[in-house]
């Protein structure tokens, strides 16, 4: 039986349903109910729906063989799993916004309020950027509007919640989709399960190409 | 107790008990600092005012003691080191073997590795990788240590995403960059994996080595464990610490490697010893938290008695019930202790008087 963590939410969501397209499916997960795991005894599948931060930890400690979780959650928190693949949903990018005329002060800390501060102290270590790192749980782009930071590090999809709150994009950091994850002794433990499994979901687009 | 079966099998091979005291002078830490996994270590001053260090490591203590001779040695410690931003006791049971190390020494390592795991009755596997062959390729496909760097962290995680967009970015040769993505997605039973991996060698020296690890195969199969032995480069973690056979054990049912080792020359050569060296530790608190079965309760049985019961009567009650080979606790009210029977005092007494008349 593979045991398989998904992340709550819609991601979760298209997730699954590339899953069932590649055969892997779940009828049971679609039904609306108070049930938390859901099987396909014939297939080997459990799936279970859990918070999308906590998707690795599971996997990590191998409550979940595999998971799906945003390429951030990786950056982030740096879990031992084995990435197998890029399932090229969720596509987003990690970015610097601030104020449209923030004037940035480069011989000062640069004030940087983000949920994500192992990602930001690395983007601007690797670019020699002294900064104040903020960390907040949510709402983060109310910060440069308070004053609270100079700017944010956030993950950005279309852009609309920044232009709300009249923030512009300043730089890309990284990239971000969601990621096919594996605990990596279940890997060898169940090694021709989730090596099917990675190429039935990387399959329906061809080879695992990228842009 | 499986602890002690694990010592019985190493003397067994011919490894003899290695004992050591719970403190070594901090400078020896210092000095080998790249071969520890954390350079945080519990340090205190002894009475002359020199600075001293909990051993965090097993190894460093063992190769200082040797006297540059050939050693086949087993310990079981407790070693200390930070843990989720905490120091914490952790037991290790782990194998070392010095000397000039051949063919047969690392396919007897490997073998007393997969020996340890199998005694704990689940399935279990041990990934076998080689850093000298990985390092051979990088050579050969002129890789810079950057760039090895890169694709090893690509290779830990097995991100064949990563790795494409890493060799596409520095215009690595197709077909190099067509045989560094076999060997990553390489996972096969040892045999077959090191064919696949003299197929995938870029140089006459990377042949030879897997040629190496191939004259490893007939030897496992003699120890009987070559079934259990998989060829894995994705292995790729402490490379500058290793610089040969490297292997990781997992067992069924635990989400960590329990067991970890591989050829570690340059420890030696770095103490100023002449030696050649192999080993592997097990992480005992893991295969003992996952895999023990818990008990369901504290004592076989309780013996409940009133205020007033004669002790004397007590006393007899109980060694009644411990000459049954049981485990008993006396106790006046049951408070917390989880019992799989629970006796009174007049009960046990009546017992004790059938079996004495039959």
């Amino acid at each position: 039986m593979l045991n398989i963590a998904l992340p709550k939410g819609r991601l979760g969501e298209q997730t699954y349903e590339k899953f069932a397209q590649a055969g892997f499916d779940c009828p049971q997960i679609l039904e609306k109910s108070r049930k938390l795991t859901f099987e396909n005894q014939e297939k080997g599948l459990r799936f279970f729906w859990v918070k999308p931060s906590d998707v690795s930890i599971y996997v990590e400690r191998g409550a979940a063989d595999i998971g799906v979780c945003g390429k951030d959650i990786l950056l982030e928190y740096e879990p031992d799993v084995y990435e197998l693949l890029d399932l090229r949903l969720g596509i987003c990018r990690m970015c610097e916004a601030g104020l449209a005329d923030f004037y940035e002060d480069g011989s000062r800390a640069l004030r940087v309020a983000t949920k994500f501060p192992r990602i930001s102290a690395a983007y601007y270590e690797s670019i020699g950027r002294e900064i104040d790192i903020i960390k907040l749980n949510g709402s983060i782009e109310i910060a440069p509007l308070l004053g609270l930071s100079d700017v944010i590090v956030d993950i950005v999809e279309t852009g609309k919640t920044l232009r709300e709150n009249k923030l512009c994009v300043r730089k890309e950091i990284v990239p971000i989709s969601a990621r096919l994850i594996a605990n990596k002794v279940s890997f060898a433990f169940l090694h021709d399960e989730i090596i099917r499994l990675r190429d039935g979901l990387s399959e329906p687009g061809g080879k695992d190409t990228h842009d | 107790m499986i602890r002690r079966r694990l010592d019985e099998l190493y003397e067994q091979y011919g490894y003899r008990k290695f004992r050591m005291s719970k403190f070594e002078p901090y400078d020896l830490y210092a000095e080998n600092r790249d071969f520890l996994k954390s350079s945080q270590i519990i340090t205190f001053t002894d009475l002359d005012g020199s600075l001293l260090a909990l051993k965090p490591d097993i190894t460093i203590s063992i190769v200082k003691a040797n006297p540059g001779k050939g050693e086949k040695v087993y310990y079981r410690e407790t070693v200390y080191r930070p843990k989720d931003r905490h120091y914490r006791e952790i037991s290790q049971a782990g194998v070392e073997c010095l000397g000039r190390i051949d063919a047969y020494k690392e396919a007897e390592l490997i073998a007393l590795a997969a020996k340890s795991l199998e005694l704990y009755g689940h399935r279990f596997v041990i990934r076998v990788s080689d850093a000298a062959f990985l390092k051979e390729f990088f050579h050969a496909g002129g890789f810079s240590p950057e760039e090895e760097a890169s694709v090893l962290s690509c290779f830990s995680s097995r991100n064949a995403k990563e790795l494409d967009v890493f060799l596409e970015a520095r215009q690595v040769d197709a077909d190099v960059s067509g045989r560094l993505r076999s060997l990553m997605e390489l996972y096969m039973p040892f045999r077959e994996g090191v064919d696949a991996a003299e197929r995938l060698a870029l140089s006459d020296e990377g042949r030879r080595m897997a040629g190496h690890l191939r004259s490893l195969c007939g030897i496992l199969d003699n120890f009987s464990v070559l079934p259990f032995v998989t060829l894995d480069f994705s292995l790729a973690t402490s490379m500058d610490y290793y610089n040969g056979i490297i292997f990781q054990g997992a067992v069924e049912g635990i989400p960590f490697p329990v067991l970890s080792g591989g050829r570690y020359d340059k420890l030696p050569e770095k103490m100023g010893k002449s030696l050649e060296a192999i080993g592997f530790a097990l992480y005992l608190d893991h295969l003992e938290n996952y895999l023990e079965s818990p008990k369901h309760y504290d004592v076989d049985c309780l013996l409940v008695y009133k205020d007033g019961d004669s002790p004397e009567l007590i006393a007899k009650a109980v060694e009644g019930i411990v000459s049954q080979g049981k485990k008993v606790c006396a106790v006046s009210s049951g408070g917390d202790i989880r019992a799989k029977d629970i006796i009174t005092l007049d009960e046990m007494l009546g017992q004790l008087r059938e079996s004495g008349a039959g």
